[in-house]
């Protein structure tokens, strides 16, 4: 159930997140959250990565398409869509849904600063150890995921 | 007046600078909290916009050195950490307000105007 509360609230986050930036919820298609363990390659063109500290330990990604940062950019005022800009946006965009989650998940979830990986995710940060949830989402048609890697998520639930 | 942007995005800086460029005669920015002290003992800021979640010095740490550099300056915080708990430790620390990212342009304009009234500076 703990995961189940922890899962709910990244997808409110994410619908959140998208309504905020793009004024509408239809512009947001949210998939079906779905359990992996961490062999497979996970990772788009460009991830967000925080490292999650405190009582619950992990990471959470947000992994997406260069052209959904695009259009996130756009949306944000910006013309430019250099791999700076890119970078940022990816980073600023995991650091507001992991921040968010405070709000119901309480101040002991600490957040680290972003960090920015191009392409697979590395094994420093999704141990083998370790499940992840995956919650696709295509925002104006563009893909994008987020993956949530926590200590506490055990596929028994 | 004078405005300090403190974030470690330059998206976000470079969107609550185009935000509020028309009320202020000089903006400044800092990536981190560090740089946010260097810039605040030259230009002693009117308000500063302040991220916590940064690399190098975090927003809680710059605003108890603020408030002793700069103790005019109204300090907005613009963070991603959406806890009560955080809200009230920068409060208690020195800072005037608190706005949730993601914000929009009304969102920033109206936390500006009641932080300046807070600080009593209009």
């Amino acid at each position: 159930m703990k995961d189940l509360q922890h899962i709910t609230t990244f997808l409110d986050g994410v619908s959140r997140y998208f309504a905020h930036v793009s004024k509408d919820r239809k512009s947001l298609e949210l998939g079906t959250p779905y359990l992996v363990r961490n062999h497979e390659q996970l990772g788009l063109d460009l991830t967000g990565a925080i490292a999650i500290s405190g009582k619950t330990k992990g990471f959470v990604f947000f992994s997406s398409s260069r052209a959904l940062l695009k259009y996130l950019l756009l949306s944000l005022g910006e013309s430019e869509f250099s791999d700076q800009y890119m970078s940022d946006i990816v980073g600023e965009v995991a650091n507001t849904i992991s921040g968010n989650v405070r709000k119901t998940l309480g101040p002991e979830f600490h957040i680290s600063t972003p960090k920015v990986i191009s392409g697979h995710l590395d094994n420093d940060s999704l141990k083998p150890e370790r499940l992840s949830y995956v919650l696709p989402l295509k925002w104006r048609g563009n893909t994008a995921q987020l993956i949530v890697s926590l200590d506490s998520i055990d596929a028994r639930e | 007046m004078k405005l300090l942007i403190v974030d470690d995005s330059l998206v976000i800086r470079n969107k609550i600078s185009r935000s509020l460029l028309s009320r202020f005669a000089k903006v400044e920015r800092a990536e981190n909290g560090r740089q946010a002290l260097e810039s605040a003992k030259k230009e002693l800021p009117d308000l500063v916009t302040m991220d916590l979640t940064m690399p190098e010095m975090g927003g809680v740490e710059c605003i108890r050195h603020m408030v002793t550099i700069a103790p005019k300056a109204a300090i907005l915080v613009v963070s991603a950490l959406s806890d009560k708990h955080t809200a009230i430790t920068a409060l208690k620390y020195g800072a005037n307000g608190f706005l949730c990212k993601p914000f929009t342009e009304s969102d920033l304009q109206s936390a500006i105007e009641q932080v300046l009234k807070v600080a009593g500076q209009r």
